[in-house]
């Protein structure tokens, strides 16, 4: 009753301030333009989440707030005067904390009614309207409301101007840009890495303007929800005690168990969030998504134990649990190829191995990088085959994600130990790039799944979270709530939700799609029969953000987009660009680089283009567009390229040159050839050099 | 009723000494705190409102200790020295929500009754920051009875307001003390001469003299000269001697001088409350 009245008082203050209404309406239009500018651009994840700037005022002005409502006695001369009534500041504290909570809530109210409103005229998927409630809740709500309760502790503890200097070092230290404003000063102590801590303190989101990642989704992992959970915990605690001793309220029993409670509360959340799980971080601190694993492979390109044995496996029974972490619980059969003891087997490095049997006798095991070697009791031999039983756990590549919240496991990634030593990914240019290590023969496959849903797998479903196939290519999961699918024509797209513009295109990206390998696999006598019944649209982040991957296996591809890259939908209805990937996918992670590889799927383009005349838009191909661009870069870098890189672009030039005279004069069956066996040449494990690319046209003739 | 006992009662800010071993014994009625600017009036009064705590000595009012600060709280109203509510909000508005945490019933009535009392009936829609330091003080004065104290301690009701105001006001201060303590401090003589059945005098912390307004009065007993100098003389007078007050009589001036000798063709007249509490300060300030 006293609480309830104290609050309408401070609600009456409040909205008789003229300054509420104009920060109101200021944060409102603020918000309109945010959403706007994304939903623009059909990245409604985005919209959300690139609210950097909105944070960092709303925890500001929630501090001010907090400390305004609690110096409104002192600037009024009635500190005394409530203070002389039993328990009456008390109450009008707690009537204040309920004015601060209804003014957070409110301003996020209202903040998500607009985004409905503007989700609803862009027509985005229902998903995004509960999630960004929960993301208001975890990254506006719950932050402005600790901001408030540190304006209302240093105004309760403080009464000098020194409080503003104390409240903007708390407000930067806590705000979403902490990392990016403090990192300056991190070279000072260069023994400790302060981003976990700086994390931690972040009441905001983490990496605030990276792109949305449309089938993670929000971050919004359990140990985010903790972190608030302790952060929060902690600043209720300090302020309860704060305003017990500023109001010399009598510490009763009552107090006593509220506070056990929480130190409890504070026990166990701290013990949850100390558990292993899986967070992301974009971008590319050292933990974060670009850095992870780009410093580790940098550092360790070869694997790290020597291949044994050389066998393959027919089979894998898989229990997967995803929770926080990945945990697997598998039983394979091991075919040999030849007798052996040793068998080394490739694993992302951070699931751990926990146990390895076989016929239910433990095995001894050696873990360590990717690589496990684990030791039979006895030799193996040719013709035999061996049941081994793995158990392990623990957190995947930033990549390749798997916790409560998404699934993304691709079929050429090693969620699943994988017969021989490689590194799972390559450094290669200071770029990062998976190694393809899924299986080329099919392998029986067996898959009880528990963890995010919806799931989506190359495996058949054969019940509730049970999948059964047999396949090459690996099984690639993909799961969560962003996660749709939709078949056209007997092609089954797994894409994000996010993607809603593209819905209506996935039928002419179909036809795209399917001729676009039809007409490659013919022209460079690709003879397996490239049949993908699936075909997977991954917001991968691996490689450079540019490069467009697809990825052929047996009945079913992945290619990567972006949301980052919202016209994808408009590319992914280009044929040009689906021939070009196409021909692009078809040469395998060569060693060759990136610039010859350019040259032949804009070579291949240039001649399907040239077949076609009249197709070509402007009259301008890819080629040509190259070659321009070539000798753009030449005229323009002339004076600051040093000899070399001069030799090497006007050896490129002259290259592209001679490939658009060759298609132009040559007959069909000559470029094919040459098509061919430029293709053939850059699947070979030597690198093919510009001048291999000139005598290949040369034997044409 | 019960007293209020002030027993041993010390206060330090740090080195310096706001209170020095001060003993009262307040029965209920009218109780006025005199003393100079810096005497620890207020200090006194922010101990006996439960705002800070003593170094040293009790408070008591019948069992009840001041150490249980929540207990005093409940019988306690106080009109701060320096008071104002929120500007922005109304008189009824102000005082409904003061109501509402004193745990005050029937709201709405006991407000209404306060207004009537202090006479603001008429200005209770309008905000407090429009209001004038009279009206301001009447609020002051309707919040602290809410709820009907036991002991309601007013700090320097009357300052800032104009001479028609404070007799107003002094005659609002009267009909409280019929049936709980009221303790008033002040520096300005008249305020207590007229209200206050009980006096104390405050300087530096110490209580000099404790007493009816008579008793205060007769420590200048004998002390008190009036006399009538030319204008010229006056000044010299004025110079020589302690002169409480004059006026002008036609070209004459009469004076009254406080002196423990009389001054020349001066003659004895009776002391006031007045008198006497100069006569104290000035004998203090000798000692000191
Ligand atoms: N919070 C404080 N910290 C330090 N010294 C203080 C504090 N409050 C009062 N004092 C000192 O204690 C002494 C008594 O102050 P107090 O306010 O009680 O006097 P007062 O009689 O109310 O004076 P006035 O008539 O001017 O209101 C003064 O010397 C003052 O400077
Ligand atoms: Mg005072």
């Amino acid at each position: 009753m006293k609480t309830i009245n104290s609050w309408k008082v401070e609600m009456l203050l409040i909205s008789r301030s003229l300054w509420t209404w104009l920060v109101f309406v200021a944060a409102a239009i603020v918000v309109v333009i945010q959403y706007q500018t994304h939903l623009e651009m059909n990245d409604p994840g985005r919209a959300v989440t690139s609210t950097a700037f909105i944070v960092l005022g709303g925890l500001f002005a929630s501090m001010i707030l907090g400390l305004t409502l609690v110096r409104n006695e002192h600037v009024s001369s009635s500190y005394e005067l409530f203070h002389v009534i039993d328990r009456g500041y008390f109450a009008k504290i707690w009537g204040k904390w309920l004015a601060l909570l209804t003014c957070v809530v409110t301003f996020s109210a209202i903040a998500a009614l607009i985004l409905f409103c503007m989700y609803f005229i862009y027509n985005v998927p229902s998903v995004f309207y509960s999630q960004a409630v929960f993301y208001l809740l975890l990254y506006w709500v719950i932050p402005f409301l600790v901001a408030g309760m540190v304006g209302m502790v240093s105004g309760l503890l403080m009464r000098s101007r020194l409080v503003f200097a104390v409240l903007t070092v708390i407000w930067l230290l806590t705000g979403p840009l902490n990392y990016d404003i403090f990192s300056q000063f991190f070279f000072l102590v260069p023994s400790v890495d302060p981003t976990p801590l700086m994390d931690f303190l972040n009441l905001g989101q983490t990496n605030p303007y990276e792109p949305f990642d449309p089938i993670y989704g929000f971050p919004m992992e359990i140990p985010r929800w903790i972190q608030k959970g302790i952060i929060g915990l902690g600043a209720a605690g300090f302020f309860i005690l704060t305003a017990i001793i500023k109001c010399k309220v009598k510490f009763t029993m009552r107090w006593a168990i509220v506070f056990a409670v929480m130190v409890l509360s504070l026990t166990w959340l701290s013990a949850e969030y100390a558990k292993e799980s899986q967070v992301i971080y974009t971008g590319n601190r050292k933990y974060g998504v670009l850095g992870y694993d780009w410093h580790y492979y940098k550092k360790h390109p070869v694997p790290s134990i020597q291949d044994q044995v050389p066998f393959d496996v027919s089979s894998y029974d898989v229990k997967l649990n995803v929770y926080r972490k990945l945990s697997v619980n598998l039983d394979m059969v091991v075919v040999p190829r030849e007798k052996g003891r040793k068998l080394v087997f490739t694993l992302y490095r951070d699931l751990k191995v926990k146990k390895v049997t076989s016929n239910g006798n433990s095995l001894s095991y050696r873990q360590s990088g990717d690589q496990i070697e684990v030791q039979l009791s006895t030799p193996i031999n040719l013709g035999e085959s061996l049941p081994i039983h793995f158990e392990y756990e623990g957190i995947s590549s930033p990549f390749y994600f798997a916790n409560e919240q998404a699934v993304m496991l691709p079929g050429y990634y090693a969620w699943l130990p994988v017969p021989g030593a490689h590194p799972v990914m390559r450094y290669e240019e200071s770029l990062l790039f998976p190694n393809d290590l899924s299986p080329k023969a099919p392998v029986h496959y067996r898959l009880t799944y528990e963890g995010p849903e919806p799931l989506y797998s190359n495996l058949k479903k054969t019940g509730e979270n049970r999948f059964e196939d047999t396949v090459a290519g690996g099984i690639t999961l993909v799961g969560g709530k962003y996660v749709t699918s939709r078949t056209v024509n007997g092609t089954t797209f797994v894409y994000p939700k996010s993607f809603y513009k593209l819905e209506s295109e996935l039928e002419e990206m179909e036809r795209n799609y399917r001729g676009a390998v039809q007409l490659v696999s013919n022209d460079l006598w690709i003879s397996k029969k490239q049949d993908s019944k699936i075909l997977f649209l991954l917001s991968l982040q691996d490689e450079s953000e540019t490069t467009h991957l697809l990825w052929h296996s047996d009945r079913y591809a992945i290619l990567k987009i972006q949301q980052f890259f919202n016209d994808d939908s408009r590319l992914l209805k280009d044929r040009a660009f689906f021939i070009r990937l196409t021909a692009s996918s078809f040469v395998k992670s060569s060693p060759s680089g990136q610039e010859i590889q350019n040259l032949f799927s804009d070579a291949y383009l240039y001649w399907v283009e040239q077949r076609e005349p009249g197709w070509v838009q402007d009259g301008r191909s890819g080629m040509s567009q190259a070659l321009e661009r070539k000798r753009k870069t030449l005229e323009m870098m002339q004076g600051t390229l040093d000899q070399k890189q001069l030799n090497q672009l006007k050896e490129e030039i002259s290259i592209y040159e001679d490939v658009i005279k060759y298609v132009n004069e040559k007959n069909t069956r000559e470029i094919r050839e040459f098509f061919r066996d430029f293709h053939f040449a850059l699947n070979q494990p030597k690198t093919l050099t510009w001048d291999e690319v000139r005598k290949l046209m040369k034997e044409g003739e | 009723m019960d007293v209020l006992r002030i027993s041993g009662l010390v206060k330090d800010y740090g080195k310096q000494r706001a209170l020095n071993h001060v003993d009262l014994v307040i029965e209920p009625g009218m109780f006025g705190l005199l003393g100079p600017n810096g005497a620890g009036k207020t200090t006194l009064m922010r101990i006996l409102t439960t705002l800070i705590t003593p170094t040293e000595g009790t408070v008591q009012y019948g069992d009840l200790n001041w150490k249980d600060a929540s207990s005093v709280r409940k019988i306690i109203g106080y009109l701060p020295q320096k008071f104002s509510v929120y500007k922005q909000i109304r008189v009824d508005e102000a005082l409904k929500h003061i109501a509402v945490l004193k745990g005050v019933e029937k709201i709405e009535n006991t407000v209404q009754s306060v207004l009537d009392k202090v006479n603001l009936t008429e200005h209770a829609r309008k905000k407090i920051g429009q209001l004038s330091g009279g009206m301001l003080r009447r609020v002051g004065i309707a919040q602290a009875i809410l709820g009907n104290p036991k002991i309601i301690v007013v700090d320097e009701p009357t300052a800032g307001l104009d001479p028609e105001e404070r007799i107003r006001f002094r005659k609002l201060l009267r009909s409280l003390g019929k049936d709980s303590i009221v303790i008033i401090s002040t520096h300005i003589v008249e305020d207590i001469e007229t209200t206050c059945q009980k006096v104390a005098i405050l300087h530096t912390g110490n209580v000099i003299k404790e007493g009816s307004a008579e008793e205060i009065a007769r420590a200048a007993e004998g002390k008190v000269w009036e006399t009538t100098v030319s204008q010229d003389e006056f000044y010299d007078l004025a110079d020589e001697w302690e002169v409480l007050s004059s006026y002008k009589r036609e070209d004459r001036v009469e004076a009254r001088i406080l002196s423990d000798v009389p001054p020349p063709d001066a003659k004895p007249v009776a002391a006031t409350l007045e008198d006497g509490y100069l006569y104290l300060m000035k004998s203090r300030e000798k000692v000191t």
